[in-house]
């Protein structure tokens, strides 16, 4: 089945790549010795995990319901994102090639997985569980602040208003891509961008460990840029979201330093 | 196709200064003190829930911006729409797509003065015009030629009167596989009875015909007298069974074996014997389930209300009926106040199992389908699991995924449906359904838009089907705005539709551009569609909007312009 064959395929991209950085940004010996210490460090933070689980499953229920309190709200900024921006997203667009479709569908999709999935293992071989726990509380603050937004809010993205101007590349070119990300999200649930706001997060946490991994600032922060760029180029948000995501990604971070 | 200047610097740091000031001073940061500019929003539907509705709003935004005039483009998922439309009243423009109607009659809730307080597609644009009203109701009672006429005369009226533009009737399209299912409707698939007559393409039967659609209404709620969920009707029509079905012009028997006729004073009378037939659960269907059902559109409060509430989706047609009696076990009587050719209409509303519908007949607890007063449980409960006599019997459904219909072995009808269940299955986009197609997870598409025929054309196990249909795109008026009031107006708003461009452009010409909003043989002499719009031609310089000439026609409403900005 057609989306099923995609899963395996992330699942098998994503592994790979983490797999791969791994070995090239953590060296081997302290993978060896932090793959040992598994049971300390699960003891050590068991608590993040369960509130990141339990954040999850919110999330789940919120994108399932959210939308329809959203629309009983009523507050469709849709048109105010537009007068604000207009048609910068149009700009964007203007650099489009088949080849620049291609990569930033993959760093969409991939790159972004890869941005969540690599820090929870790298952290996870530290001695120090501190990073850690600072990644799982900035990703709970990062959904709970975002699913807050998109269930006060409907806002839809440029894709949805500017079609004349905007095409939806990724779905163009993919067009089974769709029904993974109709899986994950609304289309009503464009402000913030938790793609902007996460990559931010990551990007931010990687500086503060560049002593023990200094090649991964180099990997994580124009892995975010790209990010960015895609969720734009790709017709998906608008600028504002992406700007409202760096913040709420930059001020996750601040927050979860702070009650670490 | 022209496009105005976008957005300009002066209008962008206003918005940007409004937006950190607020909202509520956009207008006066961007309009700047004292002048009063003309300000309309138009309400639609976004690109994935119908890719022609968001572009037609746009075209026109765009030319409203030329002219001089603000505008806010406001998407909405459709069923928030049709509320907002249909119920609330609440819009200035939108634009959106009508089903259309065989029978001009549809016309006559549509635009009749005395439908504008009710829900559904009835009168959302607070039109009150009485030659109109005079108009719908002669037709009513006509036959033939005369009443042929005096559509004709109201047509015209419509175009004068002006309370919407239709823009065009859009083609449907759908992408199907040959090699499991044959016999595809050439035309496209546009009543049940083109899904019921597949044949398997190989000997012996398929288990399951799977379609994928884009409109994952079906799969939230299945009541069939719900408008907000339903568009054709066609899942419905599968289901629940009418008494006859208007096919190729003609009345064809289904749940009425026979019936006949007689001429009353006013109106007349039609006496019909009920077939032997079950629901699917089981019990018979009797002469009092068709009454009932009759008296249960008409009044869903069954006169324990203290005003009648009438099923919105089938108010025309009820408006139709001024009796009903079960005779005996099997004999219906309907009084018919209209003429043959009208009332016959009434025919081909959902007989409804009396047993189910009988008990929700109280007043909603929710009220979730507004503040209106008169709401019944009838119309708001989601019939998550229906019980019709149709040739489909409902097997399940999951929200947004899917939905099964299964063969129902008891139905009436002779010849067996070629295959076991029927299931939808609701995909994120046009490209994605096509894409089934081709990896053989579908037979078949809904509806699709234009843009996706090249991907059919060039796909070597689907074929495309194409033809056209009733249903017409058309931008509202709100006839209870200060500015869309005045006829005029409206007029000059239409004028800016290029339907030329909005043809070839957006619809990649599967459409017919048209002002009526009836098709065939109906249509008025002289509002044909022939290469300009007979009623409020788009003034054009060269391929793109004569903004001068445009002006000139909201000069004549009584506006004038100010450093480009349209005021009053």
């Amino acid at each position: 089945m057609a989306l099923e064959a995609l899963l395996a395929k992330l699942a098998l991209v994503v592994g790979g790549m983490v797999l791969l950085s791994t070995v090239m940004v953590v060296d081997t010996r302290r993978s060896v010795a932090g793959v040992w210490r598994w049971r300390d460090r699960l003891g050590e933070i068991w608590p993040h995990l369960v509130l990141f689980g339990a954040v999850l499953v919110l999330n789940r229920v919120a994108r399932t319901y959210g939308p329809e309190v959203s629309w009983v709200l009523g507050w469709n900024i849709t048109p105010l994102i537009y007068r604000i921006e207009g048609e910068t997203i149009s700009v964007v667009q203007s650099v489009s090639s088949p080849e620049m479709t291609a990569i930033t569908g993959f760093v969409y999709i991939y790159g972004y997985a890869f941005l969540l999935v690599f820090p929870l293992v790298a952290y996870f071989l530290l001695s120090d569980s501190e990073p850690l726990k600072h990644t799982l509380v900035a990703f709970v603050v990062n959904y709970a602040i975002g699913v807050a937004f998109y269930t006060i809010f409907v806002a839809y993205g440029p894709r949805n208003l500017l079609p004349d101007l905007v095409d939806p590349l990724l779905y163009d070119e993919y067009p089974i891509s769709r029904l993974l990300t109709a899986q994950v999200n609304a289309n009503t649930n464009v402000f913030p961008s938790l793609h902007a706001s996460l990559a931010t997060s990551v990007a931010v946490l990687s500086w503060g460990t560049r002593d023990e991994y200094p090649y991964w600032p180099l990997l994580a922060i124009p892995l975010a840029i790209g990010v960015y760029f895609s969720t734009m180029y790709l017709g998906i948000h608008w600028v504002i979201d992406v700007l409202a995501g760096v913040c709420l990604g930059t001020g996750s971070v601040a927050l979860a330093r702070r009650v670490v | 196709m022209d496009r105005p200047a976008r957005v300009g610097r002066r209008l962008f740091l206003g918005s940007v200064a409004a937006a950190l000031a607020g909202c509520s001073t956009v207008r006066s940061a961007v309009n700047g003190e004292g002048t009063n500019q003309v300000s309309l929003s138009i309400k639609t539907t976004p690109d994935d829930d119908d890719p022609y509705a968001i572009r037609i709003a746009r075209h026109l935004s765009q030319h409203l911006e030329a002219v001089g005039i603000q505008t806010e483009v406001t998407p909405m998922r459709t069923e928030q729409l049709l509320q907002s439309l249909l119920v609330a009243h609440d819009f200035d423009l939108y634009v959106a797509r009508h089903p259309g109607g065989n029978d001009p009659d549809f016309l006559r809730p549509f635009l009749q003065s005395g439908f504008a307080t009710g829900d559904g597609w009835y009168n959302p644009f607070g039109l009150a015009d009485l030659d109109v009203d005079r108009l719908l109701d002669r037709q009513r009672y006509e036959q033939g030629g005369r009443r042929r006429a005096t559509i004709s005369d109201l047509q015209w009226e419509i175009a004068r009167s002006h309370p919407f533009a239709v823009v065009c009737h859009p083609d449907i399209i759908h992408a199907v596989r040959a090699d499991r299912a044959r016999n595809w409707p050439p035309d496209g698939i546009r009543t049940p009875g083109d899904l019921l007559g597949l044949l398997p393409a190989t000997d012996g039967s398929l288990d399951e015909l799977r379609i994928a659609v884009r409109d994952p209404r079906p799969t939230r709620n299945r009541n069939p007298l719900s408008f907000e969920y339903r568009d054709r009707g066609l899942f419905m029509g599968l289901i629940y069974e009418p008494l006859a079905r208007i096919d190729g012009g003609r009345l064809r028997p289904r749940l009425a074996r026979e019936w006949s006729w007689t001429d009353e004073e006013r109106g007349s009378s039609l006496s019909l014997s009920i077939r032997d037939a079950r629901w699917h659960d089981g019990t018979a269907i009797t002469a009092s389930d068709v009454a009932f059902t009759y008296r249960f559109l008409s009044d869903t409060t069954l006169g324990n209300g203290d005003v009648p509430v009438p099923a919105p989706r089938y108010r025309g047609r009820t408006s139709l009926v001024s009796g009903v009696t079960a005779e005996d076990d099997r004999t219906v009587r309907l009084r018919i106040d209209a003429s043959r050719d009208v009332g016959r209409r009434v025919l081909t509303l959902p007989i409804l199992p009396r047993h189910e519908w009988e008990p929700r007949t109280d007043p909603t607890a929710i009220g979730d389908i507004g503040l209106q007063d008169g709401v019944t449980q009838a119309l708001t409960w989601e019939n998550p699991e229906p019980v019709g006599s149709g040739p489909l019997a409902f097997e399940q459904a999951a929200v947004d995924e899917a939905l099964v219909l299964t063969r129902f072995e008891d139905h009436f009808v002779e010849g067996v449906i070629p295959y076991e269940r029927l299931s939808f299955r609701v995909v994120p986009s046009g490209e994605a359904a096509v894409e089934l197609v081709i990896a053989d997870e579908v037979d078949a598409t809904g509806p699709l838009d234009a843009s996706q025929v090249p991907r059919i054309a060039r796909a070597d196990d689907a074929a495309l089907l194409t033809g056209q249909t009733d249903a017409f795109y058309h931008v509202g008026y709100n006839a209870r705005h200060e500015d869309l009031n005045n006829p005029r107006f409206r007029r000059a708003v239409s004028a800016l539709l290029d339907r030329e461009t909005v043809q070839s452009e957006i619809f990649d010409g599967f459409a017919s551009p048209a002002v009526s909003p009836l098709r065939d043989g109906w249509v008025a002499p002289g509002l044909e569609w022939g290469g300009t719009a007979p009623v409020a031609p788009f003034p054009r310089d060269g391929d793109s909007l004569d903004v001068s000439a445009a002006r000139g026609e909201f000069e004549t409403a009584g506006y004038y312009f100010d450093d480009g900005r349209m005021v009053k």
